[in-house]
């Protein structure tokens, strides 16, 4: 839509970082990656040690699609942590669904989630309370 | 074209961003963007000011009224394309 990559992200997050609701997806996360960008699957395991001690409970599912196949990772909060499988999960609380691209610049902290999510990158279905909780545990 | 319909659950706007929350009738919820980062209104053009408006418009009857919306939207995007009430 016209007039929306007009300002820069730089200019905008500071809008969103004032916001109450927005803030926590305004900041890049840190680097899930390590040296290799290309190993995703290791960003997952970081994300749900993040997550351990969260007291939330919940199933995160994400959906990364690498222009060959899709690939999914299913995040399974209970009360005794939270473990990572590559696999599906028939309804889970919350869902992002993202290419393989954008999820290596987010994961590696070049993208901030919002900012991805307003180019049009990234899909969230499901609980953005939980998503807040995913942010907010990362950025700790 | 990806299309959802559904309920209207929030509608949350500002300068900055639009964005709606909608439940389909199984329960399922989904984030979409009215418009994103534009925060010199100088830059959005009157047409596309007009089409937010009435995208918001839209929305608000069919929270007010328990109505349902479809919602279109590219494929991998959250960015609505089009909104049709009923």
């Amino acid at each position: 839509m016209a007039g929306r990559q007009a300002v820069s992200w730089a200019e905008t997050a500071k809008h969103f970082e004032e916001s109450p609701v927005l803030s926590e997806f305004a900041r890049p996360f840190p680097n899930l990656l390590g040296e290799k960008r290309t190993a995703i699957g290791g960003s997952f395991k970081q994300i749900a040690a993040a997550l351990s001690k969260s007291k939330r409970t919940g199933a995160i599912q994400f959906t990364i699609n690498d222009g060959r196949k899709v690939r999914q990772w299913c995040l399974a909060m209970t009360p005794s942590g939270c473990e990572v499988t590559e696999t599906a999960t028939e309804r889970p609380d919350l869902e992002i669904v993202t290419d393989a691209q954008s999820w290596a610049d987010i994961a590696s902290g070049k993208l901030a989630v919002l900012e991805a999510f307003g180019l049009g990158k990234v899909r969230v279905c499901g609980s953005i309370e939980l998503a807040r909780v995913l942010a907010r545990r990362l950025q700790r | 074209m990806p299309r959802m319909t559904g309920t209207v659950n929030c509608l949350q706007i500002a300068e900055i961003a639009g964005f709606t929350t909608i439940e389909d009738a199984g329960g399922n919820t989904e984030t979409f963007i009215l418009w994103f980062g534009s925060s010199i209104p100088s830059q959005l053009n009157a047409f596309t000011r007009v089409v937010h408006s009435m995208w918001v418009s839209v929305l608000r009857e069919a929270h007010s009224n328990g109505k349902t919306v479809t919602i279109t939207h590219p494929s991998g995007s959250a960015e609505i394309l089009n909104i049709e009430l009923g």
